[in-house]
């Protein structure tokens, strides 16, 4: 499928036009009848996980513990300011549990009300909040202020300021069945799953929903986002939840799934990452976190003993040519490819700022947005059709359900739904490569990546990184006759729908080469690809050029070289 | 792993060969069973002679030849035909499944999607599937599981004990495979190396040939001994070309199976091997058997894979030659005697 320019259309009406009825706003509105939800969810699991209070006591001394190494050597801004005086008083509930002599065979009351005091502080520590009139306006002035930025390039005109909205949708170039998208917001629950490699993704994302008219999603996002003033203000009120990385206690993490779980059973359609995190390597992701991906399985099953909705998973490629963080990204890949072991998380002041300037390069530049959206699925993977009905294989249309049955009854099994969600993450992964859009900025870095590798064999990719400027020149004939080859396979694969791409990648090889050098570098000082004075193709850069190479990884392309 | 299931629904067998048959003993004994048999003639020996290819059939075991019947009827279904039959048998039964429905087959065969009687053909690993990766592909059932290990079908007709695996990624198969065919008599264990189990059983059928035209050549133990274990060696050289790890080899369904078949003139794979040693033409051996000897088919293919990826397999290429080429078995014998032995446990 060639990509189409349906832009044109866009934005479409919202599929429900009333915000308050939207399911964000609603799990707002009831925040606490939905974290007594979650709440309770959660000590019925652990109360059958540990049946004995001595079990149960020492996973809460060993949360403690780790929240009191956290206190000591890792405080953010972004953290509660009673925090210590709250774990101290957990810590003081627990020692006094120990005092009575028969704490062990006791009905474990004061146990349990140890274990509810945690899950409630985290719970409201998690929640995020979702305000219609914050929404309102924020849709209303981002286009504005992101036109802004465009006309500043287009002409000098001030005139025009309030005339640019669509451009901005010009900017995007957002494909997808979207009606069919639409359709199923209607029937059930939508899980939006994107790929994911800059923190910009979540706007880029969150536009393109917007455009395509679907209600705001909730998703999670790293508490170290939080903590700087103007976006955590605007995430806070959009949706967004926070995710601690630094608590890694079994209690903590099963409130996070639970949450996620618990919002989608109330129909609240949501976002994951399914890679986890921002993609290091700067390839598709190719192996997924599958623990979060689990609440989706979960709630279909939960869904079916109570209410029937289905659950539809839609996968999602994001693709622009540079990525401001990509440096950093792939300074962590090649430090956990050596072999370091620790790679910490950094608190990241500059968010906001980073965010505003890659969004003024999208905008200020020829450069391409692409928010490809894949075929919807079930979650187990199979394609639906527009009523959300499930499709074999062999193309007939069948009921989910029996996968969670045994005899025509539901039976819960948390291994069984998790060979379902692997089964899931390999669709998705699959849809993602599918749907990955080939820009002029991947294929040249790809090539001349590679063909940078093979002229120096001898080399591991450490010693590579480190090859002199003028052992880096890649001939430029010798390049062309690469790019050729490798055009032609991409375009064979396209032909196969196993790839997508940009307009640019049919035009000659000369226009794509010139057109990724115009675009990749547009954020760093340094040039990522450029011709030297013999007219030979050089890189200031060879981290970054392997980062945009890595994109295309995985189709088995080297071959073609 | 104790979990009672609530089985209320008669348990389906599609394939009434004799170890269809000594399968649907084993679970009568507990559920009711029902059978899908093709042929007229099965289906009354099952429904009122009450006796099948020598067997004695309980009087829970009721047979169909509708094979829709099973499906509509039973959540729970073991196939159990030969592997040439199988592709077949699961998309004549592929448009009555559902999600509801459950499989645990037990065929020690491949499927494979090449023409493997064609000497130009390549084959991979990509192109060999195994039974469970087949109705996986087939169909929508996902939760497949396999029983293999050794099972001489006449042993377990006679009441003797016998013990088996079944394997399966789902913890919850793996229960409802050990619920059903549990008995005083029958023990059963459990695997999540699906893929392991399924090969084990694969790949013994063709050392259970060399290990009969050993015998029939009067050849003795020491020899034996030799060929199940660095037959052994042999399957998990070519399993890690298939992605499996060595443990799934080293249980039941591998050694177990092995022993038992390299010493049984009970097994079929293992007479296939006697009589063509014996000088008998391998179409007259197959000609004379009235059930398929899946060992054959597995020659062909491991051979064919092992040349394409380079695989070293001397085993299997001396077993080819003795079965499809009339190379006398001694020859073969001064060849891997010959060979350069290298060290014993590689692996």
């Amino acid at each position: 499928m060639k990509l189409e320019n349906k832009n044109a259309l866009l934005p479409l009406p919202y599929v429900e036009q009333d915000v308050y009825k939207w399911g964000l706003y609603q799990l707002s509105l009831h925040k606490d009848e939905f974290l007594n939800e979650v709440v309770e969810s959660v000590i019925d699991k652990i109360k059958s996980q540990y049946p004995s209070n001595k079990a149960l006591y020492e996973e809460l001394a060993s949360a403690l513990y780790q929240e009191r190494i956290r206190l000591s050597t890792s405080r953010w801004k972004s953290d509660p300011k009673d925090d210590k005086d709250f774990w101290n008083n957990i810590k003081g509930a627990l020692i006094k549990i120990k005092k009575n002599k028969n704490w062990e065979q006791e009905e474990g009351k004061n146990i349990h009300s140890v274990l509810k005091k945690i899950l409630y502080r985290y719970a409201y520590e998690i929640v995020g909040n979702f305000n219609p009139s914050v929404f309102a306006s924020v849709q209303k002035v981002l286009p504005y202020i992101f036109s802004f930025f465009l006309k500043s390039k287009v002409s000098n005109s001030q005139k025009s300021f309030w005339s640019l909205k669509k451009p901005f949708y010009d900017k995007f170039q957002i494909t997808g069945d979207f009606d069919l998208i639409r359709e199923l917001s209607k029937i059930g629950s939508i899980i939006v799953v994107p790929t994911h490699c800059s923190n910009v993704d979540s706007p880029i994302i969150g536009w393109a929903l917007n455009a395509i008219g679907l209600e705001a999603v909730t998703y999670g996002a790293g508490v170290n986002l939080f903590g700087t003033q103007p976006l955590s203000y605007l995430m806070g009120n959009l949706g967004a939840y926070k995710i601690d990385r630094r608590k890694k206690n079994k209690i903590y993490l099963e409130i996070l799934k639970n949450y996620s779980q618990t919002a989608i059973q109330r129909n609240t359609p949501s976002l994951f990452y399914p890679g986890g995190t921002r993609s290091r390597s700067g390839s598709i992701e190719n192996k997924l976190k599958l623990g979060l991906l689990s609440t989706a399985v979960e709630a279909q099953q939960n869904n079916f003993l109570n209410n029937g909705k289905k659950i539809f998973v839609i996968p999602a490629v994001l693709n622009y040519h540079f990525n401001i963080e990509a440096t950093s990204l792939i300074n962590q890949h090649l430090k956990e490819l050596g072999k370091e072991k620790y790679v910490s998380e950094n608190f990241e002041y500059s968010t906001t700022y980073k965010m505003l300037r890659t969004f003024k390069q999208l905008m200020s530049s020829n450069s391409e947005l692409i928010v490809s959206f894949g075929k919807p699925m079930d979650v187990i993977g199979h394609q639906v059709n527009h009523r959300g009905e499930s499709i074999s294989p062999n193309g007939s249309l069948f009921d989910i359900k029996g996968y969670f049955e045994i005899e025509n009854k539901i039976v819960f099994d948390e291994q069984r739904n998790f060979e379902y969600t692997k089964i899931l993450g390999d669709k998705i992964i699959a849809s993602y490569y599918e749907n990955n859009t080939v820009l002029s900025s991947n294929i040249v870095s790809f090539v001349m990546f590679e063909l940078t590798q093979r002229k120096h064999k001898n080399l591991n990719l450490f010693e590579l990184l480190l090859l002199p400027k003028e052992d880096r020149t890649i001939d430029y004939s010798i390049f062309i006759e690469s790019l050729k080859k490798v055009k032609a396979q991409i375009l064979a694969l396209h032909q196969q729908e196993k790839i997508k791409i940009s307009e640019k990648i049919e035009e000659s090889i000369e226009s794509i080469l010139q057109h990724a050098i115009d675009n990749i570098s547009l954020l760093n000082s340094k040039k990522i690809i450029y011709l030297d004075s013999d007219g030979n193709l050089n890189s200031e850069d060879l981290r970054l050029l392997l980062f945009y190479h890595n994109r295309l990884k995985g189709y088995g392309l080297e071959k073609y070289l | 792993m104790k979990n009672t299931y609530n089985i209320n629904k008669p348990i389906g067998i599609l394939g009434v060969g004799s170890f269809g048959t000594v399968l649907a003993n084993i679970i009568a004994e507990k559920y009711n069973v029902l059978v899908y048999a093709r042929k007229s003639s099965s289906l009354q020996d099952i429904n009122q002679l009450k006796s099948h290819r020598g067997i004695q059939i309980h009087p829970n075991v009721t047979a169909t030849d509708d094979i829709s019947d099973i499906a509509k009827q039973c959540d729970i279904i073991f196939p159990v035909v030969p592997s040439y039959a199988f592709r077949v048998v699961i998309q004549e039964i592929e448009p009555y499944l559902t999600s509801n429905h459950i499989l645990i087959h037990g065929t020690k065969g491949f499927d494979v999607i090449k023409d493997i009687d064609n000497p130009e053909e390549k084959i991979y690993p990509s192109d060999i599937l195994t039974m469970s990766e087949l109705i996986v592909n087939q169909t929508p059932v996902y939760r497949v599981g396999c029983m293999s290990g050794p099972n001489l079908s006449k042993e377990i007709a006679a009441h003797q004990p016998a013990a088996t695996v079944v394997a399966s990624k789902f913890k919850e198969v793996i229960q409802i495979g050990t619920q059903v065919l549990h008995n005083e008599r029958f023990q059963v264990f459990g695997s999540y190396d699906i893929k392991g189990i399924e090969l084990a059983g694969i790949f013994k059928n063709y050392i259970a040939i060399a290990a009969g035209a050993s015998s029939g050549i009067g050849l003795g133990e020491n020899v034996k001994a030799l060929l199940i274990t660095r037959g052994i060696a042999e399957m998990i050289e070519i399993g890690k070309f298939l992605n499996v790890d060595a443990k799934s080899f080293l249980g039941l369904a591998g050694i177990g199976d092995l022993v038992a078949t390299c010493n049984s003139p009970l097994s079929r794979n293992y007479t296939v091997g006697y009589r063509i040693a014996k000088g008998e033409k391998l179409e007259d051996v197959i000609a004379s058997m009235n059930e398929a000897a899946e060992g054959i088919n597995t020659v062909k293919v491991i051979k064919n894979l092992s040349e394409t990826m380079n695989i070293s397999a001397p085993l299997v290429h001396i077993i080819h030659k003795v079965i499809f080429e009339n190379y006398p078995l001694e020859q073969g014998i001064k060849i891997l005697m010959r060979l350069n032995a290298g060290f014993d446990v590689s692996f």
